[in-house]
């Protein structure tokens, strides 16, 4: 079993290696795989041997250094550029370091100490705190295991916790809450594992019955789609492949425009500026109209003004039972999903003005034979680290961006594959050329994941080759500007001392640590950027990452501000595998340029994906707890029930399995084996069965001679020896079929009368 | 389809009151050497079991503890003719075995049959004597005859060796090689008996003035009828079950470390017709591994290699090692 251990962390291992050098040949992998099972097993098997031996010291003692010398290899490792970790995998693997160090130095005391790497009993003590390590690297790894090195290191303490608590079980002792929490861990993990394994899909209708899933007509979920009140059915498949558009009424052309109608629902309308209202109270035929404005350039959703009024009611708005029919859109893919719907350039103090889409050249090309539209001019960055694939489903977004994720490398839309009905815009943003998006459009995109531990070699871009528009902060107070400085530890005189991405990244953390996010919260006076920052410290995802744009302005670097929807696991339906979003999923956010020509998405919002990767553990811990928060208050009876009833039978279980054997016994006829075994299973479950030494004739008439009757049991015996061990090639005897006495025995032999033995001789025991 | 009955099931069936009339005659026995040894009824049944597995028998223990007593005893009350061999370190093989002689008047060398011509000899202090001496026992307890200037001489059907020895870390004695040992079926240890036992026997021992004065030990079986009894014996049955258990002890005793060797097939068989014979004195006619866990400890204690002064802590932890069968 411990091999078998160490060969999965061995893998795991194995599995980190490849998911952090994505170029590396077949061969230097299966050289890493050999490499890391025969270091994990030598340092298994010198470490056992050497702490065999008597060296001075407790060991306590030898596990704090084998523990230190452990994670200061895991340090060091993890500081070279290859296996550059992120902090919360360093924590893990020092969790793991000092299980392995409780493991070696425990599995050292046994005193067969050659065989222990097959065969290997730890004490409790040493167990209950690997079990409990082995709970909390389970619960951090948890969260990503969509990527599959980390499933494998779940699957890895899955196994490995399985491991010791077969190993505990062993060993009867006092510390069971330890063996409690042994179990938990090792039932996260398993249930983990099959959850990614088997996914509650509709392809798996026998799981999927028990994932909570929204639907019906009673329930008031966001993401009705299942029950009476299901949304429109216009999509004929799944597959992009399939889809296209038609004349029928449900591929119609949207009459919304895109974000606008999004920003409406979710921030509230803009507060008109004077000269707009003044026009309100002019008479119509007053008023000279030059020309109606073109629609691609002064269309609405084309500028963003940061003071708004506060929005109707989005949660009124979201309980609408056909709410399926509001979804702007649906994405499924790894989450996090950012689907950049504009993106904004110039601050006027007030207003953002959105990048002029422009009438941009024909962006994209149909790759080889496929269906696969490429783009052109794709960038292309030593950041990047392989690729995510995501389906998107058009519901009512309108407006003629298609909604992509960040960076995107390619995409798939049907039949819609000519590169004349796509347009680029200055943003980077393809939209369509002549018509706008419409509902029930199927796309495949498939988009460059940007690696957060590799940015950290790559140059920002400078402010010479930029855009000049992309570095002004016209808005920054003075005030602000300074904690900016404060925050990026910059140099006043010279801002391009320690110009780089480690800057970027503390000022958008300490600015995440700063703010609180409230989409309420509605800047009153004039520079609502100060009021953020230095009043309420509260503000919407736009002020802040208005705030965080100016803000990595004022250090040289180009930034704009993007407002899109975006998607995480909470949104995700269990079932289809899609988020639905809807107006409470827009969102604005930032990027920042590097000098390779890429865009990479920041989220300074507290509470959103930072770098467009899995929500820190404690926040995934929160979520979870919330969700079972609500899902535990809208079942309470049957939980109550179902937990009563499970109680019951934990407490009850002997009782019901004496019962069962009992029954079968006397269904039987009380043949004296029948007996016998039935009397071996109460024995058993009162804690003190029979030695398997003992025969069971001896066992049982020293049983009998302390209740029943001597001659009774001593018929028993007789019968019983008799139907056991008289059978052989030269002699035949048949079995009993019912032995009269055997009720009388067992009913003196009973659990409880067992039970009371038992507590009756460890009382003795205490004594003495 | 007709099942053929083995002759002894039949034998069973038919003869209960043969067995039982068996079984009284035990008991006579068995009080008989109760009253020549008191308070050690637990050695006094392996003895019998020894006696019906038609295995010689070791009687190891300090000096003046019965040893000779229960071995006269039990020759007494067996019947048939009884011999007595002194072990000394200058007795000679042809001491043992016989000689021949030149006979003046025939003119032709006449064989004098040695005291191993009988059907109980005592061995008494084996271990006195050399090494080459107790060779010269090997074959007449091996292979019930004797080889004398190539000539072979049958013993009785019945023959039974009781040896006597002292603990092997006294002076002037010479180990019994393992050869030599693996031909005894069990060594027994006899221990100082219990207060009322001596109390008892200090009763008993006022009055008579010499040794010739106690009642000799009456006789109760013919030697015929031991024969037949050890025939009996042979034939209780052994379930499948139980050799298989009887294999697994033996494995065990192979392969426990501080085992130097292990239980030879010889041994084995022994250890069976033992379980046998303690399943008859207990008047069934199958053996259970209680009988096989009751002879256990003398037998494997005159077979197995290990240090005398762990031998009875070993041989509980080989038997604790080994799971009883049970189900079906």
């Amino acid at each position: 079993m411990t091999l078998a251990t160490a060969i999965l962390f061995a893998v795991a291992i194995f599995a980190v290696h490849i998911s952090r050098q994505p170029n590396s040949t077949v061969m230097s992998n299966i050289g890493v795989a050999i490499l890391a099972g025969v270091v994990v097993a030598f340092a298994r098997i010198a470490l056992t041997h050497a702490l065999a031996r008597k060296l001075p010291g407790s060991t306590s003692q030898h596990t704090l250094a084998v523990a230190v010398v452990l994670i200061a290899v895991v340090t060091a490792l993890s500081l070279t550029p290859q296996y550059q970790m992120t902090n919360e995998e360093r924590v893990m693997a020092w969790l793991l370091c000092i299980a392995a160090a409780l493991f070696v130095c425990g599995a050292s005391r046994v005193k067969t100490s050659q065989s222990a790497l097959f065969q290997s009993s730890l004490p409790k003590s040493a167990l209950s705190k690997c079990a409990i390590i082995s709970t909390v690297v389970t619960l951090m790894a948890v969260p990503g295991t969509n990527e599959a090195h980390r499933l494998l290191i779940v699957i890895a303490l899955a196994w490995s916790g399985v491991t010791w608590l077969v190993i505990a079980s062993r060993e009867r002792g006092p510390r069971v809450w330890l063996t409690a929490i042994g179990v938990s861990a090792c039932v996260v993990g398993v249930i983990v594992v099959a959850h990614q394994i088997i996914k509650p899909t509709d392809g798996n209708p026998s799981y999927a019955a028990f994932v909570p899933s929204s639907g019906g007509t009673e329930e008031g979920d966001d993401l009705a789609r299942r029950g009476k009140g299901e949304g429109p059915d216009e999509i004929a498949g799944n597959s992009p492949d399939s889809v296209g558009f038609d004349n029928s009424d449900n591929f119609s052309e949207s009459g919304k425009d895109g974000l606008y109608d999004l920003w409406i629902e979710s921030y509230g309308a803009p507060v008109k500026s004077e000269d707009q209202k003044k026009m309100v109270g002019i008479k119509p035929q007053d008023v000279n109209i030059v020309a109606a404005p073109d629609r691609e350039n002064l269309g609405v959703g084309k500028s963003f003004e940061i003071k708004r009024k506060r929005a109707e009611s989005t949660s009124s708005a979201s309980s609408k039972p056909d709410v399926q029919t509001a979804a702007a859109m649906w994405v499924k893919g790894p989450m996090p999903a950012y689907v950049p719907l504009a993106a904004f350039a110039d601050f006027t103090g007030d207003s953002w003005q959105a990048i002029d889409h422009g009438k941009g050249a024909v962006p994209v090309r149909l790759a080889g034979n496929s269906t696969w539209m490429e783009i052109l001019l794709r960038p292309s960055s030593t950041a990047f680290r392989g690729s995510d694939s995501h389906e998107i489903r058009v519901g009512n977004l309108g407006g003629d961006v298609l909604p992509f994720t960040p960076i995107v490398e390619r995409f798939k839309m049907g039949r819609v594959n000519k590169p004349q009905f796509f347009l680029s815009s200055q943003a980077g943003l393809v939209r369509l050329a002549t018509r706008t998006l419409p509902q029930g459009a199927t796309l495949q995109v498939q988009s460059k994941r940007v690696d957060p531990s590799r940015l950290v070699g790559v140059e920002p871009a400078l402010p010479r080759n930029s855009d000049p528009r992309m570095l002004r902060y016209d808005g920054l107070s003075l005030r602000a500007a300074e904690l900016t400085r404060e925050w990026a530890n910059a140099n006043q005189d010279d801002p391009s001392l320690d110009r780089g991405w480690r800057q970027i990244e503390s000022v958008i953390r300490r600015l995440r640590e700063h703010v609180q996010h409230d989409r309420d919260a509605i800047a009153s006076n004039e520079n609502g950027i100060d009021q953020l920052l230095f009043e309420t410290r509260r503000g919407t995802d736009y002020q802040i990452a208005t705030a965080a744009v100016l803000m990595l302005r004022s250090l040289s670097y180009p930034t704009r501000l993007v407002s899109g929807l975006y998607a995480d696991e909470s949104d995700v339906d269990a079932r289809s595998g899609f988020a639905a979003l809807t107006s409470a999923h827009t969102h604005f956010w930032i990027e920042v340029r590097l000098a390779d020509g890429t865009w990479i998405t920041l989220d300074p919002t507290p509470g959103y994906a930072m770098f467009n990767l899995p929500a820190p553990p404690g926040e995934w811990l929160a979520q979870v707890l919330r969700a079972s928060k609500t899902r535990a208050m809208a079942d309470a009876p049957q939980i109550v029930l179902v937990m009563g009833v499970a109680t019951g039978f934990w407490m009850s279980r002997k009782r019901i399995i004496d019962l069962l054997m009992t029954w079968r016994c006397q269904r039987r006829g009380y043949s004296p084996i029948d007996v016998l075994k039935v009397i071996e299973r109460r024995a058993r479950l009162a804690g003190e069965p029979r030695p398997i030494y003992t025969p069971p004739g001896q066992w049982l008439g020293q049983l009998i001679s302390s209740t029943a009757s001597v001659e009774t049991g001593d018929q028993l015996i007789a019968a019983l020896n008799r139907d056991l061990y008289h059978h052989s090639d030269r002699s035949f005897h048949k079995p009993a079929q019912s032995f009269g006495p055997g009720k009388d025995v067992l009913d003196r032999l009973s659990l409880g009368s067992m039970h009371k033995k038992k507590v009756e001789a460890q009382k003795n025991n205490k004594k003495t | 389809m007709s099942i053929p009955l083995p002759i002894h099931a039949l034998a069973s069936v038919t003869d209960c009151t043969a067995v039982e009339k068996h079984l009284r005659a035990i008991d006579r026995i068995r009080q008989s050497l109760n009253r020549a040894l008191r308070g050690k009824q637990d050695v006094i049944e392996n003895v019998l079991a020894c006696v019906l597995a038609r295995g010689h028998l070791l009687i190891e223990d300090l000096p003046g503890l019965g040893k000779t007593t229960l071995a006269k005893a039990l020759a007494g009350s067996v019947g048939g003719r009884f011999n007595r061999l002194q072990c000394t370190p200058d007795l000679l093989p042809g001491d043992v075995t016989g000689f021949s002689v030149f006979n003046q008047k025939t003119r032709e060398f006449e064989f004098m049959p040695g005291p191993v011509f009988t059907d109980v000899l005592l061995v008494d202090e084996i271990n006195r004597t050399t090494p080459r001496t107790q060779s010269a026992l090997l074959e007449s307890m091996a292979e019930q005859q004797v080889t004398v200037d190539n000539t072979q001489h049958k013993l009785s059907e019945t023959f039974f060796v009781i040896a006597t020895q002292n603990p092997v870390e006294h002076h002037g004695t010479y180990a019994l090689p393992e050869a030599q040992l693996d031909r005894f079926a069990m060594k027994l240890r006899i221990g100082y008996p219990g207060r009322e036992h001596e109390l008892l026997m200090l009763a008993a021992a006022v009055g008579p003035c010499c040794v010739n004065d106690s009642p000799t030990p009456e006789q109760i079986v013919q030697i015929a009828d031991l024969h037949h009894l050890q025939q009996h014996v042979a034939a209780v049955a052994v379930g499948s079950k139980v050799q298989g258990y009887l294999v697994d002890l033996a494995q065990a005793t192979r392969s426990h470390k501080s085992v130097a060797l292990g239980l030879s097939p010889r041994g084995l068989l022994t250890l069976q017709r033992a379980s046998q014979a303690r399943a008859f004195l207990k008047g069934r006619e199958f053996v259970t591994p209680d009988d096989v866990q009751a002879v256990a400890p003398p037998v494997l204690d005159v077979r197995l290699g290990m240090p005398a002064a762990r031998a009875s802590e070993v041989i509980k932890q080989l038997l604790q090692s080994v799971a009883v069968p049970t189900g079906s």
